[in-house]
């Protein structure tokens, strides 16, 4: 999966954004600007996606003083991603398209992998445990808030994970999991019930 | 005071950089970047001019009270952080990431180590034989999202594991995990953690 600031990844990331707010079905430049002053996750997945692009583009050693340069306003952004979300994202993170993260912030993401079409709520862990191994998050997997994953382990797809739960196993396809330490509630189920974006 | 903020240091140089003796410049970088860093200097600044508080006007350290009460303030809007000084913190404390921490009225020892969302506060109890504070030992790693709420003693060199909820007394050197927290283990080395 190639990532970029042109690949396609940016357009869903703010449509995943708009049905909160009020704005048109096509989404226009103006309104893109609205979105990403008025949503700190949406702005904290536009730098990191920037800072991404920089790695891309810029890895050789010939031009890695465009890196410097162009790295200077990634930082500056992710101080204020850090200052206005709360939100601190790995450099370097492959993050599918399609991402959510909650306004309310509080978001730790050092995860090996995201997939594309995820959602994270607020103060939510994903990190690495004591012994340096990082999770892997799938498509369309749903993260309740006050939640802590780490270790080597795969979330695999549709997976849904609920509030104020500790996760530290690989689950297959398709499950609720809940509790600490998390505990299978259901099979079976269509992750895309669990979003409810008026709530966020 | 700066005992204690020396010590502070060399536990972040320790865990950030794994270098006992960095450059000046990688020095200033790191208290740049540490969050957690900058919000336990603060905090030895309050305690600093709060310690002596029944002579504190005759004291000329009430003078740096303004800057402390505009740079706490600072921090706990900027990364959540929130120490208060009536936490009797010890030397050497790591505070890890940002976000979510409140150290209320407690009683922490030296060499610990704290983690985001990490809630330890005191409730008022209302009669007075019980113990109304929470007192942990030293050596102690709380992990992410912990919560030690209650009014109860942890021994040293113990290991609050992430997302737990504290709700007794902790012997020494044991590993809790869970929500309320157990005793997963007993001689449990958490030496490679802090």
């Amino acid at each position: 999966m190639k990532i970029g600031i042109l690949g396609g990844a940016l357009d869903s990331d703010f449509k995943r954004y708009r049905n909160k707010t009020y704005v048109r079905e096509e989404i226009k430049l103006l309104d893109k600007l609205f979105l990403l002053l008025t949503n700190p996750g949406l702005f904290a997945i536009v730098n990191h996606r920037y800072g991404c692009w920089i790695l891309s583009r810029y890895s050789s050693r010939d031009l890695r003083y465009y890196r410097y340069f162009f790295n200077l306003f990634y930082y500056m952004g992710k101080k204020i991603s850090i200052m206005w979300g709360k939100i601190d994202i790995l450099d370097g993170l492959q993050i599918g398209p399609g991402i959510f993260i909650s306004n309310k912030g509080g978001v730790f993401l050092g995860a090996e992998s995201i997939g594309s079409n995820c959602t994270i709520d607020f103060a939510v862990t994903i990190g690495l445990d004591h012994n340096g191994h990082r999770t892997t998050l799938e498509n369309n997997v749903v993260v309740g808030n006050n939640t802590v994953i780490y270790g080597k382990n795969i979330i695999r797809n549709g997976c849904v994970i609920g509030s104020n739960s500790v996760l530290t196993k690989s689950i297959p396809e398709k499950v609720y999991m809940k509790g600490n330490p998390a505990k299978l509630q259901k099979n079976n189920i269509d992750s895309q019930d669990f979003i409810c974006l008026n709530e966020y | 005071m700066f005992s204690n903020i020396k010590h502070d240091f060399a536990r972040y140089y320790k865990i950030e950089l794994g270098n006992t003796d960095p450059t000046l410049i990688r020095k200033i970088r790191l208290l740049l970047k540490m969050p957690g860093l900058q919000s336990i200097l603060i905090y030895r600044l309050g305690y600093w001019i709060l310690q002596e508080k029944n002579n504190v006007f005759f004291s000329y350290r009430v003078m740096f009270l303004p800057v402390y009460v505009l740079l706490s303030y600072l921090t706990t809007k900027m990364y959540g952080i929130n120490i208060s000084v009536r936490a009797n913190i010890g030397s050497g404390l790591y505070v890890g990431h940002f976000a979510g921490i409140e150290v209320g009225k407690s009683q922490i020892g030296s060499n610990c180590s704290i983690h985001q969302h990490v809630k330890i506060n005191s409730k008022k109890l209302i009669s007075d034989n019980q113990q109304t504070m929470v007192i942990i030992g030293n050596n102690t790693w709380i992990g992410p999202h912990a919560v030690i709420n209650s009014p109860v003693t942890i021994s040293d060199g113990v290991t609050i594991s992430s997302g737990s909820r504290v709700v007794s007394n902790i012997d020494s050197a044991s590993l809790v995990m869970g929500d309320p927290a157990r005793i997963i283990r007993k001689d449990f080395d958490n030496s490679l953690l802090l």
